[in-house]
């Protein structure tokens, strides 16, 4: 195997593996952002 | 810092020399290649280094996350770092490196580091903002 497919090999692995990860931040980021607005707006809520 | 800062600043400065060199291919009577490994290189770089600093500079948000990610961001760095170089030996010696390869490399490398930090700004401004 040459270096420069050793490099394409390393760089799609952590390429992969990185973009994964930021996929779940964000998500995640989203949800939280989500519960907490869910949280004030029942906060918020007067009962009639 | 806000998206639009970050987009603006970091992501359309961090692009100029991807952008003029597509300008100038466009514009060249010459055969000038429309992308270059180090182009994109830097860009990713630009992109990491910015992280980095982002990280250091928010103020809410738990101390392992900063961690984590202040390490995926140096990876990246140095990863980008040793592509340049290799780029760099593709170009003296194009028998011994294919250039091919370092670009689509290159190309993956920056797209998820592009992606890296989009997802730390967004968990940045969304959690507490910056100190």
């Amino acid at each position: 195997m040459s270096a420069d497919m050793i490099v394409l090999v390393v760089s799609i692995i952590v390429s992969v593996f990185f973009t994964i990860h930021s996929v779940q931040t964000i998500v995640r980021t989203r949800q939280r952002y989500y519960e907490e607005y869910l949280k004030r707006k029942r906060i918020n809520e007067v009962p009639r | 810092m806000s998206k639009t800062k970050w987009f603006v600043y970091t992501v359309i400065l961090g692009l100029i020399p991807l952008l003029s060199r597509l300008l100038i291919a466009a514009l060249s009577v010459r055969d000038i290649k429309y992308v270059s490994a180090g182009d994109l290189l830097s860009f990713g770089i630009a992109l990491s280094i910015t992280n980095i600093s982002n990280i250091e500079n928010v103020s809410a948000t738990d101390s392992e996350w900063k961690t984590r990610e202040f390490g995926i961001s140096i990876t990246f760095a140095l990863l980008l770092g040793i592509v340049y170089a290799i780029s760099l030996f593709a170009e003296s010696a194009p028998r011994d490196f294919s250039s091919r390869n370092i670009l689509i490399a290159s190309v993956i490398l920056t797209m998820a580091c592009f992606f890296h930090s989009y997802s730390v700004l967004d968990r940045s401004v969304k959690s507490g903002g910056f100190s």
